[in-house]
């Protein structure tokens, strides 16, 4: 089977300011270093009516690699596919048949929907763009986008102001199914809003996969979310992707130590939580030059090893690959020890003072 | 829930469904507190007769979704006098003292020195022009804690409590300079400066990542059993609450409709929307049981004359559209809105 899309070695740096006064202080402080790569050796595909979740903190890259695929970016090397052909270039350069079949959604509908327009106009003008319609197959197609996101037909009349968070991701959703597209990216659509819509979003989501088959990307860095939402997971830490397996691999141990501290993360798991607890708050966010990216605030580095070498991409399976110089074997054992020793023994005093 | 050395443990107190605090009044009461905003011409509660008490050293948290009131219940702490609001009844009594009749001049003493607040996302919260040490220098010399070089000392000292790296340098940085986590860690910061006797979270992590969340949550449990202050935390999401609180009581459209201590609250929920809010929290344990999930949304416009959970109760009597609901004890410390909720707990089980 081709794959939907095919992503393979994409690397996206952001360009470092071109201003007469940025390069000034740069010349000053005789910085000619090249810009971190946003995204790095990022492979992955998405089959037809498949969901892949992209976890990471922020910062990350996961809304940088979703961007290049929407073609709102240009990544510097690599390649993406969609359905076997190439569509490595800008949004403006792409047929209007894969600009339909490739939809956003973003995280904050609020801002994503025009707010002085009606959500008739949003829709319609999706619905312009790619088809053409006559008034009523028009008027008929926008009742039954609104029906399919469970929204009453009175809603076209409405300002986005006017709609709840909810409503207003299920407007964005509509909006994107509007197109008839075969993947949406959506975006931490759930982070803006409510836990108990949450609820409601994913299942509405799941819902219009079963009967469009529909394929998602669902960005989020909530791993809780993904387990019930996701076929496959992808992790991304400072860019490069650490782990990527089925849901049910990247649930189980063992895991990369990132995506163990993401699990780790999840609210409501009290005392039975492990590196979290240790985490040295002055590590997070920066990377080092050598090395493996996650090694200063990872439990389990190897001293001489992972802050020297590149990491190697080892293949737990040949569905599940993990970045980490640790086999398998190792990662099984301390983080079934580091689980038990947190069952027995919370760990007490200033949580980001731990480790030096 | 790790308890510290000094809170105490909470006991049933029938009146107010509070601790009684080892014999003495507890820190906080809230009696019937009624709060209207303004709506064109008319005034419409968002807050409906809502009474619970806090104890010394007790954390509670408030929860509920968009809407229901939990924010403005927890800013009534800061007396009030919101323009386009009014209290329309009850009382805020902090520390034997009723807030809602103190002045502007009578509250500023007690503002940020005995009760603060750690608002929702930190970015706004700071400002922007201002070097952060300065930020919390200015808390400690306006309330006359200390000035000079020993306020810059016990800034770069309450830095180091907060678990921020390199205090002194940190101190001298601007609040876009810091990441998110690091902005909400210098707000706690000035929250605590003063020791206060309460703070009030609101939905203090919900604008950061989970890592971040998860090493904040931490960081607050940690300071709690250090200073035995109490707290009031604000939350959508149970599962925070879960891990934080000590009593937690469930808003519904300005209406208190549960409260009990955490595990009680998470082992035994007996109103069908504290059921469906717990079932709504992402889990990684088991899928979620279909037969609990909410349904459709919070419509202030659209409430029944009874319970305003009824258009959304999948357990829900004609009775219930009709007959308002008052919070009832069902248990010792645990008290419940909802006449059905004897029965619910039957039919749920029944319920395949």
């Amino acid at each position: 089977m081709t794959p939907l899309l095919e992503v393979t070695d994409v690397q996206i740096s952001y360009r470092p300011r071109r201003g007469l006064v940025s390069r000034l202080v740069r010349a000053l402080r005789s910085d000619t270093s090249e810009p971190v790569p946003a995204v790095r050796d990022a492979s992955f595909t998405i089959n037809p009516g498949e969901t892949v979740a992209l976890v990471g903190e922020s910062g990350s890259g996961k809304t940088t690699l979703a961007r290049s695929i929407a073609g709102l970016i240009q990544p510097q090397r690599g390649s993406l596919r969609f359905e076997g052909a190439d569509i490595t270039r800008p949004a403006h350069r792409r047929p209007a048949e894969l600009l339909r079949h490739i939809q956003y959604v973003f995280q904050n509908p609020a801002s994503s929907l025009n707010p002085r327009r009606k959500v008739r106009y949003s829709l319609g003008r999706t619905l312009d763009v790619f088809f053409k319609l006559s008034g009523a197959e028009r008027r008929a197609r926008m009742a039954e986008l609104l029906a399919s996101v469970h929204l009453d037909p009175g809603y076209i009349d409405r300002y986005p102001p006017q709609l709840s968070g909810g409503e207003a991701q299920r407007v964005a959703i509509a909006q994107a199914l509007a197109a008839e597209p075969k993947l949406i990216l959506c975006d931490e659509v759930l982070s803006a809003l409510d836990v108990s819509v949450q609820d409601n979003i994913l299942e509405l989501l799941r819902e219009l996969q079963a009967s469009r088959d529909v394929a998602y990307l669902f960005i989020a860095h909530d791993l809780a979310v993904v387990r019930w939402l996701a076929d496959r997971v992808v992790v991304l830490y400072h860019g490069r992707i650490v782990e990527q397996g089925t849901v049910e691999e990247i649930f189980t141990p063992p895991h990369h130590p990132y995506t163990a501290l993401l699990l780790d993360s999840i609210p409501g798991k009290g005392e039975h939580r492990t590196s979290a607890l240790a985490e040295d708050a002055s590590t997070v966010g920066t990377a080092p030059d050598a090395g493996c990216a996650f090694e200063p605030r990872c439990q389990h580095r190897l001293t001489g090893v992972c802050e020297v070498d590149d990491p190697p991409r080892l293949q737990d399976s040949p569905t599940h690959d993990v970045l980490c110089h640790l086999s398998a074997d190792d990662r099984a054992r301390v983080q079934v020890r580091s689980a038990a020793a947190a069952t027995a023994a919370p760990t007490a005093g200033i949580p980001s003072q731990e480790i030096s | 829930m790790a308890a510290g050395p000094m809170t105490p443990a909470p006991a049933g107190d029938a009146a107010t469904g509070g601790p009684s605090t080892n014999g003495g009044e507890p820190l906080v009461r809230v009696d019937d507190l009624t709060v209207d905003y303004r709506n064109d011409d008319q005034w419409v509660s968002v807050v409906k007769d809502v009474s619970f008490s806090i104890g010394r050293g007790e954390t509670l948290g408030l929860a509920g979704e968009s809407g229901c009131g939990k924010t403005t219940t927890a800013l009534a702490m800061f007396g009030y006098n919101k323009a386009g609001s009014r209290v329309a009844g009850g009382r805020v009594t902090f520390d034997g003292r009723d807030l809602l009749g103190l002045s502007d001049r009578q509250m500023q003493p007690i503002r940020g020195a005995r009760i603060s607040l750690v608002p929702q996302n930190p970015a706004s919260t700071l400002t922007p022009s201002m070097k952060v040490g300065r930020q919390v220098v200015e808390t400690l010399e306006g309330h006359g804690v200390s000035s000079g070089s020993d306020a810059m000392d016990r800034t770069v000292e309450l830095f180091g409590q907060v678990g921020l790296p390199e205090p002194a340098e940190i101190a001298r940085r601007y609040p876009h300079q810091l990441s998110g986590g690091q902005q909400q860690r210098v707000v706690i910061a000035i929250a605590i400066a003063c020791r206060p006797d309460l703070i009030v979270l609101d939905e203090p992590t919900t604008a950061l990542d989970v890592t971040t969340q998860a090493r904040l949550l931490d960081l607050l449990t940690h300071i709690k059993d250090e200073s035995g202050m109490s707290a009031l935390y604000v939350s959508h999401n149970l599962g925070v609450l879960e891990q934080i609180c000590d009593r937690v009581a469930v808003m519904y459209a300005g209406e208190l409709i549960e409260i009990a201590p955490t595990a009680e609250l998470f082992n035994r929920p007996r109103h069908p929307y504290t059921r469906g809010l717990i079932a709504a929290v992402p889990r990684m344990e088991a899928e979620h049981a279909g037969t609990e999930k909410l349904r459709g949304l919070l419509r202030r416009d659209d409430l029944p004359d009874g319970c305003g959970f009824a258009p959304r109760c999948p357990y829900s009597r004609p009775q219930c559209f009709t007959d308002p609901q008052r919070l009832t004890e069902i248990e010792p410390s645990h008290q419940v809105a909802c006449w059905r909720a004897p029965d619910i707990e039957a039919e749920a089980e029944a319920a395949p």
